[in-house]
């Protein structure tokens, strides 16, 4: 398959060694492969089972008969493109302030000799640890007094700038040669410009990496979505799929075929995203630096 | 720099104050009835998927009053509830389990039941008294819910047991029998730990007349009566006849279809999701009542409406439980959900009246027994929990796990 | 062709000296060149400029929870207190001593040793492995090997659950399976107090291999193809080229896949949360979990918050000791 080609360069590499290892290497990759992906495959395949198949003991993989019925009966119950915009505003906000926020600091905490850099990078550090879940009560009293819940802005503001991905952005930027900068200074450009058009570029696979990474967990986000939205128009993809099917006494059986369904359909999107940046991981800053 | 530390420190101690003081209870103006408004309510799992249907028709009738109805999933709620506590933002009525409103009722936030519109002889007794704490109620009954014994009637003609088990001395012969006439991997399927490992083992503590916490507020939970009742409930695995490790989210169904799990006690939904999922074992299932000891009582539970003390919709709330709970809702309300009426007045006709299988969960409900109201009850069965564990794990014998238990859960009882 | 793939012995060196087009700012152009220490306090300045969103946005939105639950830990902070703060009684260090008596809090402290001990290595080496593999090894169908091994981390938890309980499974599960082919009796391993905490370390390890993967392949494209290239001219091993080349560039990204996979990992929740729920006999209760249960089933938020911070105690000292001894090299 061609599914990915490197845009700049065709594939330089040869493999040293033996002519056993290229397929030694398939096989063992496609093993991994297996293991890997088999819950997904589950998940996906149990979207499209009958009830019959969801409760059948041993459990069966492929579906005796596909059935569009899981489907059905969730967009029947929820509102899900309304569920699906909710989530993509907030996802997509969070994400963009943090590739700005975080690369910000990053590129401060990496390459900008200033006093004080230190105390910050320590604080980015302890925002890092704080164990999260204890937090939420003072957030949601501080939140209602701010009148942010029920809005966009209470979903995205505490999420807007992630210490993950300043410490991320710190690590990745630190391998810009320095002399780069250097250069760029002597020639007088501004911070900005240097921050802007010569060091984002240069850490691209950085920068997918943290849209990744950020998109997905801000997708994801349940517990502080849930306990910040009380009005079902606000409510995000999880929270909505939550409010069903998960009495603890009532998930087993039907139940099951809804939230897989729902479940496929919440981590399309977070795929999508996925395959479609990972091609950035293969224009390294040597390619990029030296055009 | 010390003293900026100090200063951001003081302030944000202060703020911290105000913020959190600022949001307590305001007393609200309240709304009349009749006049225009929005009732907001919180439900929790397939209450919450169905009651906005009811909402509608109810709203059709009374054109004045906006229901808007936030379903909730079960394992999420209380947490959300108890945010919206702190922040006093709880909707006007809410849907809470009798734990709940325990540690609800201590918050404060709840507002007694109207005894002059709610009647305690309308309900359940064991219903009503899960929503009185201290002698003031503060929900009023919505269903019900208790746990029966659910067999294999085909296994059961196989290994020669022509009834359903009447006393526990039977039901310990029946398993045996399932497991050694008709070739059952296990005889009955009950919890072996963790979690509310508790609410397995409470028909066998009831119906020895043992109590964890009794009517004065003791720990009584290593009484010989509590004592002989976990040793008979550790029989069973000492003797392979339960499972000694079950998976949290263990779908005892499934077993039940496949055939190696032939008796377990089970709540009503249980009827409704298999005849739903396992279409191909209708009619070779039934439930009987849970077998007796010294009395054949199981436990109770279901839910309540409560009314939140902030609320300013207060007058229009009592109205619209008033018809939730009242015997022509709720007669309805089993239609749409197979919940247990509440209301004993629902009872009386139809199908609930007569139905055999539903007979049973009457007389079961009717000495059904429900665990005290007490803000640290959570706390308190986990201790138990660790205890039945304990012995069904043959780590220790049920009279020196209970007596740990007791002297804990005197700690907590005070 | 691209001057990259030409034949670069001194690659390194190359990436270094050469300089990017000039930046074309022609106001900066005529501003005259300044002594070094003006750059300086430029960089002051620019520095806090670039850490001001971050800042304000961490200081309105983090800093109040995050007192307010260092305030709860020194109070007795209970149900009652939730509409009535100010009435929690200040209790000093009740909790924090109260903590180490804890017999089931030890307890955790201890299974999440164990957890983070064994799992992180694990994951870290095995993420780096498969971030080679992928990178290096495998130039064909590249996208749907890296989304293949991108799926744990997106499958939800629930389904998750479901097939490693079926994987598990000492009946009929697949291990189970596997092993009586083979003629041994694979142990039950949610419900043995050996196997369980192992059982649930394979499943963090496959849920976070992807995300360390990630990184590694992110981290990959910057060490640059003509240095291995020479290594690989200059006769190097393709094991003697890991270790001298790709590690020791690989080190900031290291570094941060073993600090997040580190925090991560002593977080511990979800895992033990619906596999186990911590049993059998609190074999795998968490840290985290034993937090959760105290301060939203028991409400006992005070000693709840104490624990959060006990648990940051201990993030915060391993943290510090990884930047140590993966030498961070900002200074």
């Amino acid at each position: 398959m061609s599914a990915h080609r490197a845009p700049a360069r065709p594939a330089p590499r040869r493999h040293g060694g033996s002519r056993l290892r290229g397929p030694l290497l398939y096989l063992v990759a496609s093993l991994g492969l297996l293991v890997m992906a088999a819950p997904f495959l589950w998940m996906a395949l149990s979207a499209f089972k009958t009830k019959k198949d969801l409760t059948a003991s041993p459990p069966v993989w492929i579906p005796s008969e596909w059935t569009l019925s899981n489907f059905d009966a969730l967009l029947d119950q929820l509102d899900m493109s309304r569920y699906f915009l909710n989530s993509l505003i907030v996802a997509g906000l969070v994400t963009i302030c943090n590739l700005l926020f975080c690369s910000m600091l990053g590129y401060a905490l990496a390459k900008l000799n200033f006093a004080g850099r230190s105390k910050v990078f320590a604080l980015v550090l302890a925002a890092l640890m704080v164990p999260g879940n204890l937090m939420i009560l003072p957030l949601y009293v501080l939140m209602n007094r701010l009148g942010l819940i029920d809005t966009y802005a209470g979903l995205v503001l505490p999420f807007a700038a992630g210490a993950f991905g300043v410490f991320l952005m710190r690590q990745f930027m630190q391998s810009v040669p320095d002399e780069l900068l250097e250069a760029a200074r002597i020639d007088g450009a501004s911070e900005w410009f240097i921050f802007w058009r010569i060091v984002m570029p240069l850490v691209k696979p950085a920068l997918a990496t943290l849209t990744i990474f950020t998109f997905l967990s801000s997708w994801n986000n349940f517990i502080w979505p849930l306990i910040a939205t009380n009005d079902p128009d606000k409510y995000t993809l999880p929270v909505a799929l939550a409010t069903f099917a998960n009495d603890p006494n009532r998930t087993v059986g039907g139940g099951n075929g809804m939230l897989m369904a729902g479940s496929l359909l919440v981590v399309l999107p977070v795929l999508v995203v996925f395959v479609a940046l990972q091609r950035h991981f293969t224009q390294g800053i040597a390619t990029a630096g030296m055009k | 720099m010390h003293r900026a530390a100090r200063t951001t420190s003081v302030a944000f101690v202060l703020t911290s104050a105000l913020v959190l003081t600022a949001c307590g209870s305001s007393d609200g103006d309240s709304v009349a009835a009749d006049e225009k408004q929005t009732l907001t309510v919180w439900a929790m799992g397939t209450e919450g998927e169905k009651l906005g249907d009811v909402a509608e028709k109810y709203q059709e009738a009374n054109p004045n009053i906006t229901v808007k109805v936030t379903p909730i999933g079960w394992d999420v709620a209380h947490q959300k509830l108890v945010a919206a506590a702190a922040a006093g933002k709880l909707p006007d009525i809410a849907q809470m389990g009798g734990s709940y409103m325990g540690e609800f009722a201590e918050m404060d936030v709840l507002e007694p039941v109207d005894t002059s519109v709610f009647a305690e002889k309308d309900f359940f007794p064991a219903a009503w008294k899960q929503g009185t704490i201290d002698g003031t109620t503060y929900g009023v009954p919505w269903y019900v819910d208790t746990r029966v014994l659910f067999y294999r009637t085909d296994l059961a003609e196989k290994a020669g047991i022509t009834e359903a088990p009447a006393t526990m001395a039977e039901l310990q012969q029946a398993a045996k029998a399932f497991q050694d006439e008709a070739g059952t991997k296990w005889g009955l399927s009950i919890q072996p730990g963790g979690l509310d490992t508790v609410q397995s083992f409470y028909q066998f503590l009831y119906s020895a007349g043992g109590e964890i916490v009794n009517e004065d507020g003791k720990a009584v939970v290593n009484s010989p009566e509590a004592v002989r009742a976990l040793e008979n409930y550790g029989s069973y695995f000492k003797q392979g006849l339960s499972e000694k490790s079950v998976r949290p989210g263990y779908d005892v169904t499934k077993d039940f279809n496949a055939g190696s799990v032939p008796m377990f006690f089970g709540g009503p939904w249980i009827m409704t999701l298999l005849d739903e999922n396992y279409p191909d074992i209708k009619g070779k299932w039934a439930v009987a009542n849970v077998p007796t000891d010294k009395a054949s009582v199981s436990m109770a539970g279901g839910s309540s409406l409560t009314i939140s003390a902030d609320s300013e919709h207060k007058a229009a709330a009592k109205e619209f439980i008033a018809y939730l709970t009242g015997a022509e809702g709720q007669a309805d309300w089993y239609q749409r959900t197979s919940d247990l009426p509440a209301n004993t007045g629902a009872w009386e006709s139809g199908e609930l009246a007569t139905d055999p299988d539903l007979k049973v969960w009457r007389t079961q409900m009717e000495t059904a027994k429900v665990s005290p109201t007490l803000p640290k009850w959570t706390e308190i069965t986990s201790k138990v929990d660790a205890a039945i564990e304990s012995v069904t794990q043959g780590k220790s014998s049920a009279k020196d796990a209970l007596d740990k238990a007791q002297s804990e859960i005197e700690g907590l009882v005070e | 062709m691209s001057p990259t793939t030409g034949p670069a012995a001194d690659g390194a060196a190359t990436v270094e000296a050469r300089r990017p087009r000039p930046p074309r700012a022609p106001a900066a152009r005529s501003v005259p060149r300044r002594p070094r220490r003006h750059g300086v306090g430029r960089q002051n300045l620019a520095g806090w400029l670039f850490s001001t969103p971050f800042l304000v946005l961490f200081g309105l939105f983090m800093l109040f929870p995050i007192v307010a639950t260092l305030l709860m830990s020194f109070t007795d902070f209970g149900a009652r207190n939730v509409t009535r703060p100010l009435e929690a009684e200040f209790v000093g260090l009740d909790n924090y001593v109260k903590l180490f008596e804890d017999d089931k809090f030890l307890t955790a402290l201890s299974n999440t040793a164990y957890f983070v001990v064994v799992g992180v290595p694990l994951t870290i080496l095995l993420g780096l492995l498969v971030a080679l593999l992928l990178n290096n090894g495998i130039d064909r169908a590249r996208t749907f090997f890296r989304v293949g091994f991108y799926a744990p981390v997106v499958t939800t938890i629930v389904a998750a659950a479901v097939v490693w309980r079926f994987v598990l499974d000492p009946a009929d599960g697949l291990v189970a399976g596997v092993a009586s082919a083979l003629g041994v009796t694979a142990p039950d391993f949610l419900g043995s107090e050996t196997w369980a905490m192992p059982s649930l370390i394979a499943m963090a390890v496959w849920r976070n291999l992807g995300t360390v993967m990630v990184l590694f392949i992110a981290g990959l494209q910057a060490v640059p193809a003509e240095v291995r290239e020479a290594a690989r001219l200059d006769g190097a091993s393709p094991w003697q080229e890991l270790r001298r080349i790709t590690v020791p560039l690989l080190r900031p990204t290291m570094l941060y896949a073993t600090v997040i996979t580190t925090i991560g990992y002593l977080n511990v929740f979800e895992e033990p949360f619906v596999m186990t729920q911590g049993g059998p006999s609190d074999s795998t209760l968490t840290v985290s979990l034993d937090m959760y249960r105290e301060g939203f089933n028991f409400f006992h938020m005070g000693y709840a918050s104490a624990m959060a911070y006990v648990l940051f105690v201990v993030i915060m000292g391993i943290t510090v000791l990884q930047l140590r001894l993966l030498k961070d090299n900002t200074r």
